[in-house]
């Protein structure tokens, strides 16, 4: 982390804690969220069971879906918002892996894209991504906040344009390569940890989606 | 500041700013003070039950997450009403809720006459008929024709004529169709995710109405392709196999899908594997040969003409734009345009037509392009069709009813409950 982020989390931190004194809606996540993203599990402790599915395959890292391994790929159920049963703005996960690496495919449907919205992959407590429209990638593991240092890649693909309201926008995709060296040290397991999370802010309001609760796992077949 | 800090702040403070809205409406005064405490929340966004203290609970209602009193702690207070919702946790609750499904400018509002406030989604909508065998979309609405109307191909009273709308048109006693739209997968050449079962419901739940919709209108989209490959072909096939569940015309509008995304261009392209595709699948059985024609309608015994415009923007040429100038100004009791992408909008049709849809009269543009369902005006979004949502309705199909005393009914039908999720009225 920079010495200048350092800086200004005292900033955040203060403004989120007069949030939480308030009864702010996002009041523990948004304290905990303030330098790197937050583990979704320890704030929703209900948890849905689910699989993602990968299969052997190495794609290219471009942001789109057109691959004969994406389209091989089975995809996630649509994420949902996870008090409602109303429908929301369609989310879907797809995953493959290859000897190096794990590779998760997200799609976000989005008539209204901002660089406030984000998506957020989850492995465990240790380790989380989290990508925006506007080709951002955050990462944390530990101590350590780089993506670069942890060998996280990205790449993006945003039909239409990132804040601003007046143009047609239908969607991005964001393709993820996580080594597996970052991902478990000790060797490719069988099956790991996952949690999927989509928040978009609309209305001055944080609207949340999820395929899982913090306990889906993707399994490698 | 970072950019990563500023969105940060800004959520934060978002968060903030919500809890403290103006929406904050005392109004049980009288009872306890633990149910008086309760019911000052109502109407104060929240993200957890947590927030709303003691005999309180996030739930869902006026289209959104709002704290409310739980009913069983005491009686509603005036102007409010008991209902069952969702809390935050997904547990099942009965809250008091403002009676007119509103908080602050969120929620229904005032209904416009013979809808009712849903109180949970804060959209108005018609009342469920009663006594439906299964609540689906088979009951017509007072000031519609009645249930006995006939169904497409059965003969009305007295008449001689077959009502009927074929490629080339037809007469009826009063117009009554379906409106799909937008159908393809997330990702391009995506053809292992196309949407079969969603847009084979959509028809099978069409064909099944009583009365039946007259015709279908579809507003593009039926693939996401590259032009230059083989599945756009493999995708329209997949498109008319669920097409097939409806046994009435079908009037497809060119999608910029079709074309190749974006604002391409496809009018005398003839390489464009999406484009010849659609035209193979929607058009030429219809007997036509361009992606742009009208389908005249007239009422059985004269009493009203109807044309309905099938506009190509991503086919947009100086012959389609003579057309239609000249089909508009052609006087007829009403007029329909159904084109693929919303007013406003940049596509190759866009700058010819806004003038053209701001001097010309008609009565509904039907659009897609936007997976979702919306309606302004005189414009009518049905966008979901199978395409991933990027609204709050579920996917779906919208019918057009003429009224008995003027004007049509819009209707949004929710294909896997069958209900009405939305309506509106246009002159």
């Amino acid at each position: 982390m920079s010495a200048k982020k350092l800086l200004e989390l005292p900033l955040i931190a203060a403004l989120a804690l007069a949030c939480q004194a308030r009864g702010g809606p996002e009041d523990g996540a948004a304290s905990a969220e303030v330098a790197l993203p937050a583990p979704i599990a320890t704030a929703t402790p209900r948890c849905v069971p689910a699989t993602l599915v990968a299969q052997r395959g190495t794609p290219t890292l471009d942001g789109q879906l057109d691959q004969p391994v994406w389209h091989a790929a089975r995809a996630t159920d649509a994420f949902v918002d996870p008090r409602h049963a109303a429908p929301v703005p369609h989310t879907e996960a797809r995953a493959s892996f290859d000897a190096d690496a794990l590779f998760i495919a997200l799609y976000v449907a989005d008539d209204d894209m901002r660089s406030t919205d984000r998506v957020r992959v989850e492995f465990g407590p240790d380790l989380g991504i989290e990508a925006s429209p506007d080709r951002q990638l955050r990462c944390r593991a530990g101590t350590e906040g780089s993506c670069a240092a942890l060998g996280v890649q990205a790449a993006f693909s945003v039909d239409g344009d990132v804040d601003n309201a007046e143009q047609e926008d239908e969607e991005w995709v964001v393709t993820l390569r996580v080594p597996w060296k970052t991902l478990a040290p000790a060797g490719r397991p069988g099956e790991l940890p996952v949690a999927l999370r989509r928040e978009d802010i609309a209305g001055g309001r944080a609207k949340q989606t999820a395929w899982n609760r913090g306990c889906g796992a993707i399994r490698l077949e | 500041m970072t950019r990563w800090v500023l969105s940060l702040l800004a959520l934060t403070a978002a968060g903030c700013g919500q809890a403290n809205s103006d929406d904050v409406d005392a109004r049980d005064a009288g009872i306890d003070a633990t149910v008086d405490a309760a019911s000052s929340v109502i109407c104060t966004p929240c993200g957890e039950s947590s927030e709303c203290g003691p005999g309180a609970v996030c739930a869902q209602y006026a289209g959104s997450d709002y704290c409310g009193r739980v009913c069983g702690l005491g009686h509603c207070g005036n102007g409010e009403t008991c209902i069952p919702t969702v809390a935050e946790d997904g547990a099942e609750v009965e809250v008091c809720v403002p009676s007119n499904g509103s908080c602050g400018q969120h929620g229904c509002g005032t209904c416009p006459p013979g809808e009712s406030c849903d109180l949970v989604s804060g959209n108005c909508v018609e009342p469920e008929p009663d006594g439906g065998d299964d609540g689906g979309p088979d009951e017509p609405d007072a000031g519609e024709p009645d249930a006995g109307e006939p169904d497409a191909g059965s003969k009305p009273d007295g008449g001689t004529t077959e009502p009927h709308v074929g490629p080339d048109g037809g007469k009826v006693d009063d117009l009554y169709f379906a409106v799909v739209g937008d159908t393809r997968p997330p990702g391009s050449n995506d053809t292992a995710h196309y949407p079969s079962a969603i847009i084979t419901k959509i028809y099978d739940d069409i064909q099944a109405m009583s009365p039946r919709p007259q015709f279908v209108v579809t507003t593009g989209d039926y693939m996401f392709a590259s032009p230059s490959g083989k599945e756009g072909p493999k995708q329209m096939k997949l498109y008319l196999e669920a097409r097939a569940h409806y046994k009435g015309t079908v009037f497809g509008v060119l999608g910029n899908h079709e074309c190749g995304g974006g604002n391409a261009n496809c009018a005398g392209v003839t390489t464009n594997n999406s484009y010849n595709a659609f035209l193979d699948g929607l058009v030429k059985p219809l007997g036509k040969t361009k992606p742009y024609y009208k389908v005249p309608i007239s009422d059985l015994s004269g009493k009203w003409t109807a044309k309905l415009l099938i506009v190509a923007c991503n086919a947009w040429s100086k012959a389609q734009k003579s057309w239609l100038e000249g089909e508009l100004a052609k006087p007829t009791t009403y007029t329909f345009i159904a084109r693929h992408q919303p007013k406003g909008s940049d596509a190759p049709c866009g700058a010819d037509m806004a003038p053209m849809l701001e001097s010309a009269k008609y009565n509904l543009l039907m659009v897609g392009h936007v997976h979702k369902y919306l309606h302004s005006g005189k414009q009518l979004i049905e966008g979901v069709g199978g395409a991933p949502l990027t609204g709050t309705h579920n996917h779906g199909f919208a019918t057009v009813r003429q009224l008995a005393g003027g004007g049509f009914r819009i209707k949004q039908y929710d294909y896997k409950t069958k209900q009405v999720v939305g309506s509106f009225t246009v002159p």
